[in-house]
């Protein structure tokens, strides 16, 4: 394996060379006891993926997010509770009462069918 | 780095109603989640809707989790990943970013302060990746952390293992000549 082979792999692999194919691994090995350039590369590559990570994840408020998430699940769910109370979603489904739906106000509003059926689609789409 | 085998029970957990298994879902994998959209899409309040819908998904999703197929963190930045590209095409679609419209770099510390130099270092390098190409940072980003192979960020992209690699060898050979011309 030549130094440019080496960098190759090591800017599609990465400096961690468990990443690396099997088949490729032996001879990287090699080059790094021999090379003296080949490991400050490995050294060069392990350094940018340090300051790579540092750059993306030092900014993030890491319990502020997971709190973000949980609460945000917890009120979906609170909502989705109390849509699965309603006892005609039991009975029917929700494609069911989206076309119930759209039936009613078919017989019963001024609109014209193709409203209608647009309405129990945009109901049986919006729903759980 | 969680084990494959850690999401599954957890998962598994979650899809019997267990809220607790669910939130060690979210604390593990949520923050790197928000950091790889955050960078992505360039907007923290963005990414809060994006990961809070992803783990929503997963949480919906879970009674009918399958074990041994997909890794659960594969499956769920998959989601992200397809909600914040089409976020990013729908944004450009109400206005076009230009290279032209990125800020300027900060100019270069004169020294002194290591603190600082290390902020202004960072700084630089956030801002070497996010002028990276859409699907180049993307997996830029996705590698970060070492926790995913490129085989799968090729699952999460939707796209081939060479693809993938192609995209990383451009982006940290430009990222690695960035981080040169600070040194």
């Amino acid at each position: 394996m030549t130094l440019e082979d080496f960098d190759e792999g090591l800017l599609k692999w990465g400096a961690d060379l468990a990443k690396w194919p099997d088949e490729l691994r032996p001879h990287a090995e090699d080059l790094l006891a021999q090379s003296e350039a080949a490991r400050s590369m490995r050294q060069e590559m392990t350094d940018l993926a340090t300051i790579l990570d540092t750059a993306v994840m030092s900014d993030v408020p890491v319990g502020a997010v997971s709190a973000k998430v949980q609460q945000s699940i917890a009120e979906r769910r609170e909502r989705q509770g109390l849509l699965d109370l309603l006892p005609l979603k039991k009975i029917f489904g929700w494609g069911s009462l989206a076309g119930i739906g759209g039936g009613a106000i078919a017989a019963f509003a001024p609109v014209s069918a193709g409203v209608s059926a647009m309405l129990s689609i945009a109901l049986g789409g919006t729903l759980p | 780095m969680p084990s494959n085998e850690d999401d599954e029970m957890l998962v598994a957990a979650a899809g019997r109603g267990d809220e607790r298994a669910f939130n060690r879902l979210v604390q593990r994998h949520a923050p790197r989640l928000h950091a790889v959209v955050r960078r992505h899409v360039g907007s923290s309040d963005d990414a809060d809707e994006i990961v809070q819908d992803a783990f929503w998904r997963a949480w919906r999703a879970s009674p009918r989790w399958q074990p041994g197929g997909a890794r659960f963190s594969t499956w769920l930045y998959r989601v992200a990943v397809n909600r914040a590209i089409d976020h990013l095409r729908a944004a450009r679609r109400r206005q076009e970013v230009t290279v032209d419209e990125m800020p300027e770099a900060p100019a270069a510390s004169a020294g002194g302060d290591t603190a600082a130099d290390n902020r202004q270092i960072l700084g630089l390098m956030r801002q070497a990746i996010d002028q990276l190409p859409e699907r180049q940072r993307l997996a830029v980003l996705l590698s970060t952390g070492e926790e995913k192979s490129n085989a799968e960020i090729a699952l999460i992209m939707e796209s081939s293992e060479g693809a993938v690699e192609q995209l990383l060898v451009r982006a940290r050979r430009r990222l690695r000549k960035t981080y040169r011309d600070l040194q």
